[in-house]
């Protein structure tokens, strides 16, 4: 060992806690590199209980608080407004009102489709009106929605009538039960759970969803950006209604004495309420998105004209880019 | 940590400096988390207060209208608020009405959804005067609030903090590693310099400084330089050349040290200071120990002091050791050999430094046994008179006439708390302690002592206070004479009686206080009796309460006063039995006569007590009960109607006590709940009704007991025995005390069907106009919502564009603002200035939009400390324009919503500040003036003022009077502050003129 070697021995402390500084600051600095918190996707959903196993989904834990937050809003109305000015990053919505929100100039994807529904949107009227014929010069109360819209067309055709020959009155669906009753209004354009509740205490269900084929379908929407950005919460999603139409499905007494307190309704109610919605699995929503746009499923050229002729779109939206074909996170 | 001492500076000192570095680039981080997480809890604080606020009112009328269904969505779009995670909506009942979480409506308990984290709600206390309350989590990472709503609901709410924080962390990471890149390179560079310039020659300094402690006192360094090191370098030189001739004269001195040792008058030796040995003694030292030199060298120092000397000796000897004392002096006893004991005065000197180990020490002795022996026969006479005058308390002493000669013994001292002296005081000294006001009789008596008088003057005399406790004293004194009968000494005592005079000063001060008291108690009349009935004694009291006067009642008998002669005969009967039985008598109730014959009402009590010539005095005191009589005959008397007015009234009217419980009711109610009122006390409406129809009267009887007024609602009952179905108006309003305290809630219910009957008819035909109504304010509250969510979005969305305008146009204005001309420069100072004022403009609407939007909480403010802090937190901009504030706002409390008044203030002062900038000084000064039940507060500034026509538009938004370039402003300020004041129930207005100031003048209520 020559003496040069010796003084590089004798002097290796000092180096040593250099380098282990260097090394502390170093670790410290690529620490400080993550990304950005990341704030949980938030979905809104409005009082339709086909859109219950994302709620079922939370209230049984089964997707992490900091991946989803599933938010109750009183309309969907609020669902579109919400979601066109940022405050949530996906909701649940009709298919008429996701197309008529694109129309409008949103920027936003259809990723699944959710329900169908099938006689768990109608129109309720007071005793004695039965028919849609009856309804002359009543006075309606619906959503102001792309479907209630939909509804309505098929209202008056079924019922030979025109557009004067009835009232409609807008209000939110929460208010649509205390209204009939109260004798407000005559008829109701409603979706369940209210339908459950007003055909308890008597109301007379005059047209129902059961013969609108692939018109009243719910499908999820998220934002074009959020799509981008964060597809794994997007597919965290996804997987959360699937685990939660499971669940539900799997026991729907079990999970209608959970979520029906919630929505007024009772147990029995709210069982009757689910077999009127048809609830789609992942596979088969992705093969739906997969056939457009000539789905046999989605009445897209139905839904787009009905809702030109109501004037509530002037022009039909970009097919190509409403949906997103194929879903993310889709299974093989 | 061994290693690292070990380390030359010249490493140690860059290496901490780089550990210092890091060490404050982890502290600077550490701050700045922390003052981002103040930032991050306020922002946050100030959103849930303004969210709260707005749905406050949502849910009171949601509450209101019964729409339970819309009430529990209502609660769960409060999840749209990014960071809020818990939110709970509870009846007074404690059931759970609204939630984030469907399966937690409904559920009785909240205890039983609530999870772990949202657990410290619970315990978040409720203050009654404030309807929101917003604190932060015990661990910190949360806001919890608590609203109460008007209906007794209360609105829980957790809004997470660690997410904001740690957005607020990601954002600001590029400043955070900037400053600590910069403290890091600094250090380097520092710690470079000092090793190259300073340490390298430090180290040959300190080569050179072993060498000198080596011994080589003639090494000498050179490091160049003009530094302090280089003076350092200097001055080393200049000691190691002092060093060298100091150690010749060293030499020098203790060859004379040694001569002087041995000549020395007194016994001198070094002695071994840990073993006692004696290391060198000299030739006294040998005589008085009475040994040779070589027997004492072989000795320690123990073996020839007395046994009995021996521990104090060592006790002062460790002390010595452990640097409690730097020397001592002692007399003590040698062991002679030839068995006499030696006293000797011995004096002990340390050969050690104070900070040194201790080593030797030098003792010197001197033979003192002959004065010691004289010393102790006279200590023993002295000591026994001594414990003779303590123990008596006496002190003695003399004064001879002839030549003036004065001897006191130690006690004399003492008395007049002196300590012991050799000599007795002084005449000044003596006079001095004296009382001044004895001065005069004692200076006469020692005047007769100096002329020799045979007799004395007897006194007494005091001691000054000025001497301490004032002291009683009594002289003696004996006159010796000689055989010519001529004076030759007084001899005597002095004793302390300050004792026995104090005692018989207390007893006359106590029998003072208590003939006064008696005296002038002003509602107890006090007599004394003798056996006879005959009046002894009769108060002040005794003359208002009978009419009596003293002089008058004094010997006169009871029946000649205030008693019949029937009473009086009861009235000696019962003194007899007092005397007989020993007994006291009372307090009883009495009815007796003023002299003016109208009748009172006493309390009275009567015992005996001993008389002076043995028989027994007979006490009596009375207390005037005549007011409270008259006024528990006038409240029973108003009872007794009130309880024939109730019992008659056609309404249903009921008591509950605060937690609802049934207290009383009228027949009414009795007939209407088929219930008789015993059976009905002490239930609640959970006993009597539905649980829904009981939650909604247990929710008014709150609302009633939170306004304080009254609280009136409409609800349908069934009448028990008839069935029918009833509509009653019920009115109910809180009992208060006197000291404004809860006592229960009045309920007071009237039959209104039939005229509801009426009002349906009415309301038929409205209702078509009402439905439009309805539709309208739909159309409204969905705009709102519309504005509500926009103006997220655009706080949001609009100012990040905003913000990157602004910081990219920043970077142009300093990065290439060399490479552009003039022009250039001046459009992007146009651009920032548009940026900063259209940040401005979001910031004031979107405030402008809260304030029409969120509920204001009327609260107690004091508008004295809300002036204060505000003009606090201005103190810097108030200070760079050299504002004097003038006047002071008082501490008045006003009623308003503290938020949005401090708002109003902000703006108003804000206002003076920008527009008397041009004043010299710019004075702006508070008034305010108390108007009844209106307080208004006066802000006056000296700026440009304006013209009174323009008084209205100045208070419309968008408004300005001025160009933006002249005083920048959004034109949004006065609208906002018209608009806080207008919901606040106050008002604002202004007096102005151009270029005389402007006053702005604030209403509210008191």
């Amino acid at each position: 060992m020559t003496a040069g070697q010796n003084a590089a021995l004798a002097r290796p402390l000092p180096l040593r806690c250099v380098g282990l500084l260097l090394a502390v600051v170093i670790a410290c600095l690529l620490s400080a590199c993550d990304g950005p918190p990341v704030l949980p996707l938030r979905v809104g959903l409005n009082p339709w209980i086909g859109y219950d196993p994302l709620v079922l989904a939370r209230e049984r834990h089964l997707f992490a608080p900091a991946e989803l937050g599933v938010v109750e809003l009183e309309t969907s109305g609020e669902s579109i407004r919400q979601l066109r000015n940022g405050l949530i990053d996906a909701a649940g919505l009709t298919l008429p009102e996701a197309m008529e929100m694109a129309a409008a100039g949103a920027d936003i994807r259809v990723v699944a489709v959710l329900s169908q529904s099938r006689g768990a949107d109608a129109v309720l009227a007071s005793a004695g009106l039965t028919t849609p014929g009856q309804l002359r010069g009543a006075r309606i109360a619906m959503e102001d929605s792309a479907l209630a819209a939909i509804m309505l067309q098929r209202l008056l055709e079924a019922g030979a009538l025109r557009r004067d020959d009835i009232r409609v009155v807008v209000m939110p669906a929460t208010e649509h039960e205390a209204a009939l009753t109260h004798g407000s209004v005559d008829a109701v354009i409603t979706f369940e759970p209210v339908i459950s509740r007003l055909a308890s205490a008597g109301f007379n269900i005059v047209l129902d969803s059961a013969d609108m084929k692939g018109e009243v379908i719910d499908v999820l929407v998220v934002r074009a950006d959020v799509l981008a950005s964060r597809p794994l919460q997007v597919a965290a999603l996804l997987q959360a209604f699937e685990q939660g139409r499971r669940a539900l499905l799997a026991d729907p007494p079990a999970a209608a004495r959970e979520l029906a307190p919630g929505a007024d309704l009772n147990a029995d109610e709210y069982v009757r309420a689910l077999s009127r919605i048809r609830l789609f699995s992942r596979d088969q929503s992705d093969r739906m998105l997969q056939a457009l746009p000539d789905s046999p499923a989605l009445a897209l050229s139905r839904i787009s004209s009905d809702l030109r002729s109501g004037g509530r779109i002037m022009a039909e939206p970009d097919w190509r880019r409403l949906f997103a074909v194929p879903a993310p996170g889709a299974q093989p | 940590m061994r290693a690292v001492a070990a380390l030359p500076s010249r490493t140690l000192v860059p290496l901490l400096l780089v550990l210092f570095a890091l060490l404050l680039g982890v502290v600077n981080n550490l701050l700045q988390v922390r003052e981002y997480r103040v930032l991050v809890e306020q922002e946050q604080s100030h959103a849930l207060t303004e969210r709260l606020g707005v749905e406050q009112a949502t849910l009171d009328r949601l509450i209101v209208n019964g729409n339970l269904l819309q009430l529990r969505r209502v609660v769960a779009e409060l999840g749209l608020r990014p960071y809020l995670t818990h939110a709970y909506l509870i009846a007074p009942g404690g059931r759970v009405v609204g939630s984030l979480a469907r399966a937690d409506v409904g559920q009785d308990r909240i205890d039983r959804v609530i999870d772990a984290e949202g657990a410290a709600l619970l315990d978040l206390p409720v203050q009654p005067d404030q309807a929101l309350q917003i604190e932060r989590s015990p661990d910190g990472r949360a806001l919890l609030a608590a609203l109460i709503l008007d209906s007794g609901h209360r609105l829980l709410v957790r809004s997470d903090l660690e997410l904001p924080l740690a957005q607020r962390l990601h954002a600001s990471r590029l400043e955070l590693w900037r400053h600590a890149a910069t403290i890091l390179l600094s250090a380097l560079v520092l710690a470079l310099f000092l090793h190259v310039f300073w340490l390298r020659r430090a180290q040959r300094l300190s080569e050179a400084a072993r060498a000198i402690g080596r011994g080589h006192l003639d090494t000498r360094v050179n490091i160049g330089g003009r530094d302090e090191l280089a003076l350092v370098a200097s001055a080393f030189n200049d000691m190691a050349l002092r060093l060298q001739a100091q150690h010749d004269a060293l030499r020098d001195g203790e060859r004379r040290m040694r001569a002087m040792f041995e000549l020395a008058g007194a016994g001198v030796a070094r002695i071994d200071t840990l073993r006692g040995r004696f290391i060198e003694v000299n030739a006294r030292f040998c005589d008085i120990a009475g040994h040779g030199r070589e027997d004492l060298l072989a000795f320690d120092f123990m073996q020839i002091t007395h046994p009995d000397d021996l521990p104090a000796e060592l006790e002062k000897m460790d002390a010595l050791r452990r640097g409690r004392i730097r020397e001592f002096s002692m007399d003590k006893r040698l062991c002679h050999p030839d068995g006499r004991t030696v006293w000797v005065t011995l004096s002990v000197t340390p050969l050690w430094a104070p900070d040194e180990r201790p080593d030797f020490h030098i003792a010197v002795v001197q033979d003192i046994t002959a004065r010691h022996d004289a010393e102790e026969a006279l200590m023993l006479e002295r000591n026994r008179l001594r414990a003779a005058e303590r123990i008596a308390g006496l002190g003695s002493w003399e004064f001879h006439p002839g030549s003036g000669r004065v001897w006191w013994s130690a006690q004399m001292f003492s008395l007049f708390g002196m300590a012991p002296a050799n000599r007795a005081p002084t005449m000044e000294v003596f006079m001095a302690c004296l009382h001044p006001e004895d001065r005069t009789a004692v200076a006469v008596v020692l005047e007769q002592m100096k002329a020799g008088a045979q007799t004395l003057t007897a006194l007494s005399y005091r001691t000054s206070p000025e001497c301490g406790p004032v002291r009683h004293l009594l002289p003696s004194a004996q006159v010796v004479t000689d055989g010519e009968g001529r004076v030759i000494k007084y001899a005597g005592t002095l004793i302390d009686t300050t004792e026995a005079v104090q005692a018989e000063r207390a007893l006359r001060a106590s029998e003072e206080r208590l003939r006064a008291t008696l005296e002038h108690a002003p509602n107890v009349a006090v007599q004394w009796f003798d056996r006879d009935g005959r009046v002894l004694y009769w108060n002040h009291a005794s003359a208002t309460l009978y009419g009596w006067a003293i002089d008058e009642a004094i010997g006169r008998r009871i029946g000649e006063l205030v008693l019949s002669e029937q009473d009086a005969r009861a009235f000696m009967a019962r003194l007899e039995s007092v005397q007989r039985d020993s007994l006291r008598i009372g307090p009883e109730e009495f009815t007796v006569r003023h002299r003016d014959g109208t009748l009172r009402y006493v309390e009275s009590s009567t015992f005996s007590i001993p008389g002076v010539d043995g028989d027994a005095i007979f006490v009596c005191m009375d207390v005037d009960i005549t007011a409270r009589r008259q006024a528990e005959q006038a409240v029973e008397k108003e009872r007794t109607h009130l309880r024939t007015l109730f019992a008659a009234l056609p309404d249903m009217v009921w008591l509950k006590s605060p937690e609802g419980r049934f207290l009383s009711c009228n027949r009414m109610t009795e007939r209407v709940l088929g219930l008789r009122e015993d059976e009905l006390v002490g239930k609640t409406d959970y006993d009597l009704f539905p649980r829904e129809l009981a939650d909604s009267f247990r929710a008014h009887d709150e609302m009633a007991k939170r306004t304080g007024g009254r609280h009136i609602n409409e609800e349908w009952i069934t009448v028990r025995d008839t069935g029918e179905r009833i509509l009653v108006q019920t009115v109910k309003l809180p009992m208060l005390s006197e000291a404004g305290e809860l006592k229960g809630v009045l309920g007071i219910a009237r039959n209104i069907t039939q005229l509801h009957e009426a009002q349906e008819d009415l309301r038929a035909l409205n209702g078509e106009l009402e439905q439009r109504v309805a539709e309208r304010t739909r159309a409204l509250s969905d705009a709102m919502k519309e504005l509500e969510s926009f103006s997220y979005a655009v706080s949001h969305d609009l100012k990040a564009p905003l913000r990157g305008i602004d910081g990219y146009s920043r970077i142009l204005q300093e990065d290439y603002g060399d490479l552009l001309d003039d022009q250039a420069r001046r459009f992007l100072g146009n651009i920032r200035n548009g940026a900063s004022q259209m940040h401005a403009l979001i910031e004031d609407l979107l405030a402008y939009s809260r304030m029409e939007r969120r509920s204001l909480e009327s609260s107690r403010v004091d508008l004295g400390e809300l002036v204060q802090s505000v003009l606090a937190r201005r103190a810097d901009e108030l200070a760079a324009a050299a504002v004097q504030v003038v006047g002071e706002v008082p501490s008045l409390i006003v009623r308003a919503d503290r938020q949005g008044l401090d708002l109003v203030l902000r703006n108003l002062i804000d206002n003076a500040l920008k527009f008397s900038r041009d004043a010299k000084p710019p004075v702006i000064s508070f008034t305010t003036r108390v108007d009844g039940d209106r307080i208004t507060l006066s802000i006056r500034d000296n700026g440009i003022g304006f013209d009174m026509k323009y008084h209205e538009r100045i208070f419309e938004i968008f408004q300005r009077l001025h160009r933006s370039d002249e005083f920048a402003g959004t034109g949004v300020g006065l609208a906002l502050v018209r608009k806080a004041m207008q919901r606040m129930g106050g008002r604002v207005w202004a007096e102005s003129a151009p270029g005389e100031g402007a006053c702005f003048n604030l209403e509210l209520p008191a």
